[in-house]
């Protein structure tokens, strides 16, 4: 099977990739008007939770969506292209999953109940048409076989994520929570950050990253008994995290939390040897991204673990959502989008025959890489510090600061998209002149 | 494994077997070595990857004209992808 074949259409991964950075800017735009309500934050529907999934559904798993159809049929040879009838089932979760984010991130910033459930209902809907395709692939595929363990992994989170997730919309209507046996709704919100943060979102980062790291690096693939041990240790953690958080059970989750940073350990010691081994030293700003993200991660959790102990000590649960989500998460989805995005373009400018820039040289990388990279640092800084000290005039200006990064790779994305554009509309003009 | 034999036109390296990123990295460590050219590579897939790698280092890769006549490799099944591989004449 060939190239030609295997590369799905380009606006596919592109419509996800421009939505993506359109929702980072709003994630940063929305923190910035919700500030003063960020170190005190404590649940509840209003800026802050749109914020929070705006760049949850909106940027992180908008880009993995986006990534695993580019990707995955490339890495795997087998083909995402599942067909319902004349629509392929990828383009359908697009147009579910798309104004489905939208949607329910205005309504989580106007407290509407009615818009919070259809968008809820609609994002739902299109992670599992994603899912049917990834586990299509998965379930096909006999190679890679670290990837894929983690994507199970990840699937099966998905699936209790997007149950609480609608349990808690429809608890802003009904307030059932907390009523005989239920959890609390905070117990409950609290195990849907672990789910979607680690879980998840956390899940597929670490198993496309066993593809990704490697092919960028130009790296031996890693040894899978040593990833199965890192997913072994997390899923442990996992495990334990979930119930530990419903119960409220804090010695419990102080143990996930130990048991999850030995995987990571795990995990990151597999990544640098990746790094050591790899034909590719000078891997340019997309890796300063990346190795920021993995300082991130173990310190999400080390923070995570004590905001379940001491959640009273500088306001350390919206600091550990916070460096979860924005300091590991986005910063590392960042890093590798830089690379997948040029890619993209290139690969499809192979397809039509036609020469592309240097992968370096595409959407203004010395600018707006530079700009996003140093905007970004300052805005997790900022933001943090403003957290831990509870001074909402820093949480401001890292808003501010994030959001003038947020603006420059969203330049970068539509610079890099308006290229590949242009080489289909050179290709029709070639072909009908 | 790579199998690797010379015919006339050019080095071959058999990949097949191997799952990404390996075929890609024996192929650039073998243009890093200094292979002058032509390289025809034979493939379970098509390298998607490995092209942007290529033009940075000044190669090109074209799809081998109807495919190589199966006596040319030395297993029997003849490979769904066959690549040649040669450096741009204007690069360094």
């Amino acid at each position: 099977m060939g190239a030609q074949s295997r590369l799905i259409p380009y606006h596919l991964p592109l419509r996800f990739f421009v939505a993506a950075a359109l929702f980072h800017v709003a994630a940063w735009l929305l923190l910035t008007v919700g500030h003063a309500d960020i170190a005190g934050y404590a649940g509840g529907p209003g800026i802050v939770l749109a914020s929070l999934h705006a760049l949850t559904l909106g940027a992180l798993a908008m880009t993995a969506m986006g990534a695993a159809y580019q990707l995955l049929n490339v890495a795997t040879g087998i083909t995402t292209g599942l067909a319902m009838g004349r629509f392929d089932v990828a383009s359908i979760s697009s147009w579910l999953y798309i104004p489905g984010t939208v949607l329910l991130v205005a309504g989580m910033a106007d407290g509407n109940n009615t818009a919070m459930l259809l968008g809820g209902g609609l994002v739902v809907s299109g992670l599992i048409a994603f899912a049917v395709i990834i586990g299509n692939i998965f379930y096909r595929t006999v190679a890679l076989k670290a990837t894929m363990r983690h994507g199970w992994a990840a699937l099966v989170c998905m699936v209790f994520l997007a149950v609480a997730g609608l349990v808690l919309i429809v608890d802003f209507e009904l307030g059932f929570l907390g009523t005989s046996a239920l959890p609390e709704r905070a117990d409950l919100a609290f195990s849907h950050a672990i789910l979607g943060g680690f879980g998840f979102m956390g899940l597929l980062v670490l198993g496309f990253s066993y593809i990704l790291i490697p092919m960028f690096a130009l790296s031996p693939a890693p040894n899978e008994r040593q990833s199965g041990l890192s997913l072994s240790l997390i899923l442990c953690g996992l495990a334990l995290a979930v119930p530990a958080a419903l119960a409220g059970n804090k010695l419990a989750l102080l143990l996930a939390a130990a048991i999850g940073l030995a995987g990571v350990a795990v995990h990151l010691m597999i990544m640098r040897k990746v790094l050591r081994e790899g034909m590719k030293k000078r891997l340019g700003m997309s890796f300063v991204m990346v190795r920021s993200g993995w300082i991130a991660l173990p310190l999400s959790i080390g923070i995570g673990g004590l905001a379940a102990v001491a959640p009273e000590t500088f306001n350390l649960p919206p600091l550990f959502i916070f460096i979860l989500i924005f300091g590991w998460l986005l910063t590392f989805l960042t890093g590798i989008l830089q690379r997948i995005l040029p890619f993209l373009t290139s690969m499809h400018a192979h397809k039509l025959g036609q020469r592309a820039p240097r992968l370096s040289e595409m959407g203004d990388q010395g600018i707006t890489l530079k700009m996003h990279a140093v905007c970004h640092g300052g805005a997790l800084l900022l933001v943090s510090a403003g957290i831990v000290g509870d001074v909402d005039a820093l949480i401001l200006i890292g808003g501010l600061t994030g959001s003038l990064g947020a603006a420059a790779f969203l330049w970068f994305t539509i610079g890099v998209g308006k290229l590949v554009v242009g080489f289909y509309a050179k290709d029709k003009r070639a072909q009908h002149p | 494994m790579v199998i690797r034999w010379q015919q006339t036109d050019g080095m071959h390296l058999d990949l097949r077997g191997m799952y990404p990123p390996e075929p890609m990295i024996e192929i650039l460590r073998e243009i890093d070595c200094g292979a002058a050219g032509p390289i025809i590579v034979h493939m379970d897939r098509d390298p998607i990857l490995l092209y942007p790698e290529l033009e940075d280092r000044g190669w090109s890769a074209q799809h081998h004209p109807g495919g190589v006549p199966s006596e040319m490799a030395p297993h029997a099944k003849q490979a769904p992808v066959i690549l040649v591989l040669k450096p741009e004449p204007n690069s360094d």
